[in-house]
């Protein structure tokens, strides 16, 4: 072990550690070996990587003032690595690295190692400037009436759009790196003293946990962090709006930056946080009650509308009033299939439709947008294959689904739609309301971060409920951490 | 733990399966009751007449929709057996039409008065043990036949049963409900009543079927007769 150490550290031997680093970055097309003067007879050599540096600051901030220091034997004695710090570099990051993986690193991440023949260990200079996408609109989550910053892939970026909205030392973040091979760097910011200490620790320490080779994307580490990983609800809330993100850390929860992409994640969540959308608290209060109302009502819609229809058609339509079962059943007097298997088709292939939009090219989705709704619609019932009244089902059940603000709360409920149809056309309503009892169980034992799923409504949280079925206005509201109060452990 | 939830999971997709447990009926697999009239006929059976609605004249079906426009089409299908009693009737019936019968939207049961007056009990057994008639479907009593009362075309709406049933609703006299009417008979020292329903001509002085049908005067019984 001690001579490993040894090994790894940088010498003063400016040859045996341009060797080695040389050795270790053989056949990298983009990295660069500056080689200098210090002060006239002082060997120096500069690695950075080609792309990754800000070349313009290098030149004027780094080789300038390398190239035209002098020294006099006064200045510093034999202490280069305090005399360039203090007396030489004009950049604003600096720091000693002492062991050559250290310094692996910071090469890596961007910035400039700086190696002095003579001085053990290396000078970080920050130097990093990796191109990113300006900060523009959420594609996923876009509001009427709110700021329309969005997050970017700098990790940098993204915790100055929090901290410029949350202006005090209390807010904390600190800094962990995840993936052996992709070392990504992960911030978790809170506030302290509304964010309880025990949901601190147990995010950090399940970030300690992750044991996996690359995170590209906040979604892989969502996975490993949640609290049952079999359930297909989400228990982190991802967001792309830093104003979401503000919002809930002072609310008393913890946000997780990820480097490389725009969506962080929030710990813990419910699934009634996910259905408020963050233009809530910019509108009058009324409307965004009615507005919640129907948020509500449309994702239960969307989930059990198809099935419904399946069960009372099929089998219970004696609780159809006269006329609604003679208009459904002339309209599927020509169609061959049952209502199930009709079902299924119109559902599948919306759901292909929607799939295939994604990633449609923007010229081109236009068009089959157009014909989307011209084969499913029209043509689809006038060949006799599916019956209208169908139709409008399966497309009221479409736009229901998409009332999620939060486009990952969606995914479970359309999923679970098909096979709740099965069990619909099997067991009628006996199978949808075993089926929703079901999924309620799964849910009430659904924790997030110790707080329970179904909160506030589950735990009976008065104070909490403020904001489920209503918002209730800004005069009426208590301050402080909900989310500290009813988190069980 | 995990081997336990597998082996539940595949139990309930199996279930699922099961052939038996289908209780599906489709909706054109259903041929929807209207109305039932019930007569006695001269040989001493009685006829089991049921109006049934077609969906595809009542609904504005997809397609090919809007092309009749006269007044005198009806979208309902009339239908009769005899039998000696209700049920053998009815089973006669069925094996008559191609589709099940399906009684729980009948709105209207149309008695004729030779019938009402051999008794009515044998009839409404049949109507409480069936599983699907509904005891809140409305009691007419005719002089007439009832099955003319179901052959009748109307003008405004589509089906006979929706002309009585509106009349009924309005109440310009009385309207009973089956349920009402069987717990009137049942009460010791209340007799039971009912409205009658005859078919009249839409203006004074006519002749001939017409447009209108009145709730005229009211069958009043003692016990069952």
């Amino acid at each position: 072990m001690e001579e490993q150490d040894k090994k790894n550290m940088i010498s003063g031997n400016l040859i045996r550690d341009e060797a080695r680093f040389r050795a270790l970055f053989d056949r990298w097309d983009d990295i660069v070996f500056r080689s200098f003067r210090l002060g006239g007879n002082q060997g120096g050599l500069l690695i950075f990587i080609d792309g990754m540096v800000d070349e313009q600051r290098m030149e004027l901030q780094v080789l300038q003032p390398l190239l035209s220091c002098t020294r006099s034997d006064k200045d510093w004695k034999n202490d280069t690595l305090a005399w360039l710090t203090y007396n030489v570099l004009p950049t604003e990051r600096i720091s000693v690295k002492m062991r050559e993986d250290q310094a692996t690193e910071a090469i890596l991440s961007g910035d400039v190692i700086l190696l002095a023949d003579g001085m053990p260990g290396s000078l970080m200079i920050g130097m990093s400037s990796l191109k990113t996408r300006s900060v523009e609109e959420p594609a996923s989550e876009p509001v009427i009436r709110g700021p329309k910053d969005g997050f970017t892939e700098s990790l940098q970026i993204n915790a100055t759009l929090i901290r410029r909205r949350l202006k005090t030392p209390r807010l904390k973040s600190e800094s962990f790196q995840v993936g052996t091979l992709s070392r990504t760097k992960l911030t978790v910011m809170y506030v302290e003293g509304i964010a309880g200490q025990d949901l601190i620790d147990e995010v950090k320490a399940r970030i300690q946990n992750i044991h996996i080779d690359i995170v590209l994307e906040s979604g892989y580490i969502e996975e490993l962090m949640a609290d049952s990983r079999h359930s297909i609800f989400p228990q982190l809330m991802p967001t792309e709006r830093p104003d979401r993100a503000v919002a809930s850390l002072a609310e008393g929860r913890v946000v997780i930056i990820v480097d490389n992409t725009p969506f962080i994640l929030i710990a813990p969540t419910t699934p009634f946080e996910m259905l408020q959308a963050a233009e809530d608290y910019s509108q009058n209060f009324i409307v965004v009650t009615a507005n919640r109302w129907l948020r509500l009502s449309l994702s239960f819609i969307a989930l059990i509308f198809p099935s419904l229809y399946i069960a009372i058609t099929t089998m219970h339509q004696e609780m159809l009033p006269g006329d609604l079962l003679l208009s459904i059943a002339s309209s599927r007097e020509a169609v061959p299939f049952p209502a199930i298997v009709e079902a299924f088709i119109m559902e599948l292939s919306f759901e292909g439709l929607r799939e295939a939009g994604i990633r449609l090219p923007r010229q081109v989705g236009q068009a089959v947008s157009i014909v989307g709704a011209l084969v499913i619609g029209q043509a689809a019932v006038q060949a006799g294959l599916v019956a209208s009244s169908l139709v409008i089902v399966v497309s009221f059940t479409g736009i229901a689904s998409f009332i999620f603000p939060s486009y990952s709360q969606g995914l479970p409920i359309r999923l679970l739609r098909f096979p709740l149809m099965i069990v619909a056309g099997t067991l009628g309503l006996y199978g949808i309301f075993i089926f929703m009892l079901a999924l309620l169980i799964h849910l009430l034992k659904l924790k997030s971060f110790g707080v329970s799923y179904l909160s506030p409504v589950s735990t009976m949280n008065i104070a909490g409920m403020k904001d489920v079925l209503m918002r209730v206005p800004w005069w009426n509201r208590n301050k402080g951490g909900r989310m500290t109060s009813d988190r069980k452990r | 733990m995990l081997h336990l939830t597998k082996r539940i999971l595949l139990f309930i997709l199996v279930i699922c399966l099961l052939s038996g447990c289908w209780g599906r009926t489709e909706v054109n697999n259903i041929a929807i009751v209207s109305a039932t009239g019930l007569d006695l006929t001269e040989n001493d059976l009685i006829r089991v007449t049921l109006l049934l609605a077609v969906p595809r004249l009542v609904g504005t079906s997809s397609g090919n929709g809007g092309g009749e426009s006269k007044l005198e089409t009806t979208a309902g299908w009339v239908v009769s057996e005899q039998g000696k009693t209700v049920t053998e009737a009815y089973n006669k019936l069925q094996g008559k039409l191609p589709r099940k019968i399906f009684f729980s939207h009948n709105r209207v049961i149309v008695i004729g008065e030779k019938l009402a007056e051999k008794g009515t009990f044998p009839i409404f057994d049949f109507f409480i043990r069936n599983r699907q008639a509904q005891l809140k479907s409305f009691i007419l009593f005719t002089k007439a036949e009832a099955e003319d009362v179901l052959n009748f075309k109307p003008k405004f709406e589509k089906l006979a049963s929706e002309v009585m049933k509106g009349e009924l609703k309005v109440s310009m006299g009385s309207s009973v409900q089956l349920g009402k009417f069987i717990t009137m008979i049942m009460d010791v020292g209340q007799e039971a009543y009912a409205p009658q329903i005859t078919i009249v001509p839409s203006k004074n002085g006519e002749n001939g079927l017409d447009n209108l049908m009145v709730s005229k005067g009211a069958a009043i019984f003692q016990e069952d007769k």
